[in-house]
């Protein structure tokens, strides 16, 4: 296997807020393959965003990176100078958003702001820039392309506007490609649309994706690796048909438990994960799912668990893990 | 199947009508010429893309907003009628669960206020029994009852869905339209809403309208769905039966787009492609709204000059396509 | 501990955790308001001035009516902290009543503007419609009358009693309430609460008293806060026209306009309640500012 071009290491980052320290990232490591296309999910809260956002160094005040390393291609970005993690933004590291209305500059044509993407890193002439806006915009399969440069962000429809942000992404011709939740405020149809677009496009352009969502469904249909967040932690990870079809994780298991299928019969009760999500500032002691789990055993109150193998390629932090757990309740059935 | 055909519906819409004005004289055409039943007892799922008209259709069910045309009979009595006191007697036996559970509950009033609120207008209860009744309702969703003098700031959105449930539900209604309850809630959450309802269905003989956009959901919990596309319904059938073997493209390309977390099957399916978005509202498009993003469209004739109507295709299953019987192999 | 998948759920239940801490949204606000330096020190200045205002009811240093107590024009000195005026009265003893008239003044008027505004401005918001046409037009014609023009007719009408002077200021200043008011209206009314509201059977006016009006109270206060400046300046500016309360009641505004032919020989009698004026005015605006970001911390000017 090829070096990857992203290592991620004990990344944490905290806000530090009125109320106390939100430690919204804690401790997370991965490493991205070029060319990989990796899911990050997990509910609203568990610090997917806020991840993504230390990667390009972009977290707000009062946050701040407090711990690890980000090493793009072996140098870490987070004691890079300013100007040099502004060089890697939008050329080597690309990122989209959920809301691309809000991304996209309302009194600015789109083309112009595709322009303005390459402009900022490379000197090239008004007229090559056009006509790579123009292919840009082919690619990410907006019709009448040519015609459509000319046009301002609210003349695009939703899933316009979205596939004009990808182009943008795309328009240096990234490593990676961040995309954080960037079909959540679309239609089903058009959410389908954008993901066959960025399943595409990584087969066409070799970019590594990293696909931020909470919908496991989106998750099946484009990553070939996922990291299961919880509470600021990866809490599983792996090859996405072992995650899905043997999850190890009982928060992994009782997520895909609970989410009504649309191949399944109706059942009559959905599996229901109890409680409330952690509060961040003072997370649970020992496994931070022990208040919600319904698998624990007396070690999870008090014993954090690390990551550990649990398959080929595949780790979880969890005491018990769901091979154990669904033998024990078989035994105890029988 | 839970509908009896002798059976008299809970609710019918009849030609409902609703356009907004949109400035110049133009409008949008939000509902237009809907009709359907909901019978006692039965979950009915409302689905279709943004802005397709599920909510403005809701608004209408619980008379929040005037039709412009048409008739909604509620046991027989047709609300667009009522007025005032008669229709804020009717009321009692409708209520409605909103999309974000943040703004809808005040943030002025504890949650003891808001829940009792519904018991007071009827003024059904008072002092000790009023307090005491508000106390079961939260314990029959799920939270603890003595926090009945705290305010919903300090909840989260699930615990606040439960509030606005138990809202909906102090009345003892007959019908509750639900909007999009759970599409603001964490994936964790949803299961526990989705069962309550399920739950409290069973205990207070509920009937619900239950709007979504997420099939997923709505092919579990309803009886029955209908299917929206601008404003208007273009399929109806049993849950079951509409998945298995819908009738008009649109409901084919809307469930070919609906992720199944599963790796293996989600790289096999084939997505039916919708070409173009939503056309506007304001100016739909002839004929069969559908026409322009449609597969298996024949234009001009019939589909762009001629409006097919919502008919019978099976027992329980009607389609507005006028080659619904080409759907299952040709889309 | 086992359990079964899908049959049994941990004794921890979903109700008995909360998210959060209980802190009232008004506590909430208060915790803001008090890391605003300039915003206490303003609300501090202000209950001195309260205070001062209520002890001139019962206690002047000398009587404030009373004639050539000190020589006239005397500078400030140990027995006339603040010197004397030009028929020898008092200042102090003048300036800490005209705190009580010029309080009077901008708190009368804004009780006047806040019970006025709202009402106008709820119905106008909630009912909109023909209603609301009428009331928008009323606001527009006042607007378009200048205030000082309303307000010197008024008074030549009425009289310069305190309680005439308040009235025909609040005529001129009823339109900024009313329209803020109508603007939180219309927006409030179209939340999901009020719609929830209504879905339950709620009537109007409870639907106004009770889901509106406290949501949109912390705009009505600092709308009301920043009005009580205004108020005060106004009368102060009646008066320096000789249109102000009646005299012998000294007024800021009067003691100014008292002084100003002698403002070379003696400028403490102008500057003294000018500056009273000033720093009340100010007090009055920062706390305004200060209770913006505190009640509404996401409105930021
Ligand atoms: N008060 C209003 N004034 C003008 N147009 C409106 C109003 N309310 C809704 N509409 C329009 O009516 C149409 C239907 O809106 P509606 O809210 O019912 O959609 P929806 O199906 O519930 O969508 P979503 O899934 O986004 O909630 C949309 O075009 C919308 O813009
Ligand atoms: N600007 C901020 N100030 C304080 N806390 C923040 C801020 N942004 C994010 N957080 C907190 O960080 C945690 C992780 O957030 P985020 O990464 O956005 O979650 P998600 O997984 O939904 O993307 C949450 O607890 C969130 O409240
Ligand atoms: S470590 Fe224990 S509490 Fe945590 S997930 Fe595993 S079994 Fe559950
Ligand atoms: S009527 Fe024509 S355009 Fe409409 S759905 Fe059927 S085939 Fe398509
Ligand atoms: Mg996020
Ligand atoms: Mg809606």
């Amino acid at each position: 296997m090829t070096a990857p071009v992203l290592q991620v290491k004990d990344l944490k980052t905290q806000f530090f807020t009125d109320d106390g320290v939100v430690k919204a990232v804690d401790g997370v490591s991965f490493d991205l393959h070029p060319g990989e296309t990796l899911g990050i999910v997990g509910e609203s809260g568990c610090g997917k965003s806020v991840t993504a956002l230390s990667i390009l160094r972009l977290v707000q005040e009062p946050g701040r990176i407090t711990g690890g390393q980000i090493l793009f291609k072996g140098t870490d970005i987070v004691t890079m100078p300013g100007d040099d993690v502004r060089d890697i933004r939008g050329k080597d590291i690309a990122m989209i958003f959920q809301d691309p209305l809000s991304s996209l500059n309302p009194v600015l044509k789109v083309g112009y702001q595709i322009e303005e993407a390459m402009e900022a890193h490379t000197k090239i002439s008004g007229k090559v820039a056009l006509s790579r806006a123009v292919q840009l915009l082919k690619q990410v399969r907006i019709p009448a392309a040519e015609s459509r440069v000319e046009d301002y962000p609210h003349q695009f429809s939703g899933g316009m506007r979205q596939r004009a942000m990808i182009a943008m992404g795309l328009a240096n011709k990234p490593s990676i490609l961040i995309a954080d939740e960037p079909t959540t405020a679309l239609d089903v149809t058009v959410q389908a649309q954008i993901l066959e677009l960025l399943r595409d496009l990584n087969e066409e352009t070799k970019t590594a994706i990293i696909l931020i969502t909470h919908n496991m469904g989106v998750v099946a249909g484009l990553c070939k690796r996922v990291l299961v967040m919880y509470a600021g932690r990866i809490v599983e990870q792996g090859p996405v048909e072992q995650i899905f079809k043997d999850p190890q994780h009982p928060y992994t298991w009782s997520l895909l438990q609970s989410i009504p299928r649309l191949d399944a019969d109706r059942k009559d009760r959905l599996l229901s994960i109890e409680g409330l999500p952690p509060d961040l500032i003072k997370p649970p002691r020992g496994c931070r799912f022990h208040p919600r789990c319904q698998f624990r055993i007396e070690r999870c109150f008090h014993d954090d668990p690390t990551l550990m193998d649990v398959g080929p390629d595949q780790e979880a932090a969890c005491w018990v893990t769901m091979r154990r757990a669904l033998a024990r309740d078989g035994e105890a059935r029988a | 199947m839970k509908r009896v055909p002798e059976r008299a519906p809970l609710l019918r819409a009849e030609e409902v009508v609703k356009h907004f004005p949109a400035g110049l004289g133009a409008s949008v055409k939000a509902v237009e010429r809907v009709n359907f039943e909901i019978y006692p007892g039965e979950t009915v799922g409302l689905v279709g893309e943004s802005g397709c008209g599920k909510s403005t259709l809701g608004r209408l069910i619980t008379q929040l907003l005037p039709v412009t045309s048409g008739n909604i009979f509620f046991e027989g009595v047709d609300l667009t009628k009522l007025s005032g006191e008669k229709l804020r007697q009717k009321r009692r036996e409708l209520q409605m669960i909103f999309q974000d559970p943040y703004s809808s509950l005040n943030p002025r009033m504890t949650v003891g206020d808001i829940i009792a609120e519904p018991l007071e207008n009827f003024g059904l209860l008072r002092g000790r029994a009023k307090d005491k009744r508000v106390q079961e309702l939260l314990r029959i969703v799920g939270l603890n009852p003595y926090f009945n003098n705290r305010y919903p700031h300090e909840f989260s959105g699930g615990q606040r869905q439960r509030i606005g449930i138990a809202r909906a539900i102090a009345l003892r209604p007959k019908l509750i339209v639900a909007d999009e309850p759970i599409s603001a809630l964490d994936v964790s959450i949803q299961a526990q809403i989705i069962n309550l309802m399920e739950d409290l269905q069973k205990e207070f003989q509920l009937t619900y309208l239950f709007i979504a956009h997420d099939l997923s959901v709505v092919r579990h919990i309803s009886d029955r769905v209908m299917v929206m596309y601008l404003g208007k319904i273009v399929e109806v059938a049993d849950s079951a039966e509409i998945y298995r073997n819908p009738r008009h493209p649109y409901t084919k390309a809307l469930l070919s787009s609906i992720p199944i977390p599963d790796p293996e099957i989600q790289s096999k399916r084939r997505i039916v492609h919708l070409s173009g978005e939503i056309p506007s509202p304001v100016n739909p498009p002839s004929g069969c709204r559908f026409h322009p993003r449609c597969p298996i469209a024949q234009v001009p004739t019939p589909c762009a000059d001629l409006e097919p109507p919502l008919e019978e295709k099976a027992r329980g299953h009607r389609a507005a396509c006028h080659f619904s019987e080409k759907v299952p192999v040709a889309v | 501990m086992a359990t079964a998948p899908g049959v049994a759920t941990p004794e921890e239940y979903v109700g008995d955790t909360l998210a959060r801490e209980q802190t009232s949204l008004w506590a909430d606000a208060w915790r803001r308001l008090k890391r605003n330096r300039l915003a206490l020190g303003s609300a501090v200045f202000l209950v001195l001035l309260l205070v001062v205002a209520i002890i001139s009811v019962f206690w002047t240093p000398y009587p404030i009516w009373r004639q050539g107590v000190a020589p006239t024009y005397q500078t400030p000195n140990s027995d006339f902290l603040l010197g004397a005026d030009q028929a020898g009265r008092d200042i102090l003893s003048r300036l800490m009543v005209g705190a009580q008239v010029s309080l009077e003044v901008g708190v009368g008027t804004q009780i006047i503007v806040a019970v006025v505004g709202v009402t106008i401005g709820l119905i106008a918001g909630y009912f909109r419609g023909w209603l609301d046409g009428i009331i928008s037009t009323l606001i527009n014609i006042f607007y378009g009358i200048p205030d000082l023009l309303v307000a010197l007719i008024l008074v030549l009408i009425l009289g310069r009693g305190l309680d005439k002077i308040i009235f025909a200021i609040a005529v001129t200043r009823w339109m900024d309430m009313a329209r803020l008011v109508r603007g939180q209206t219309f927006s409030l009314r179209e939340r999901e609460f009020v719609e929830a509201a209504r879905a339950s059977g709620t009537r109007p006016n409870k639907i106004l008293s009770r889901h509106i009006l406290p949501n949109a109270l912390g705009p009505i206060i600092v709308q009301a806060t920043f009005g009580i400046p205004q108020a005060i300046l106004f009368e102060a500016f009646l008066s320096f026209l000789g249109l102000g309360v009646q005299p012998p009641t000294p007024s800021w505004g009067a003691m100014a306009a008292d002084g100003f032919h002698a403002i070379r020989i003696a400028p403490h009698i102008v500057l003294v309640p000018a500056i009273a004026l000033s720093l009340t005015l100010m007090a009055f605006n920062f706390l305004g500012d200060g209770l913006r970001d505190a009640l509404d911390p996401r409105q930021k000017r």
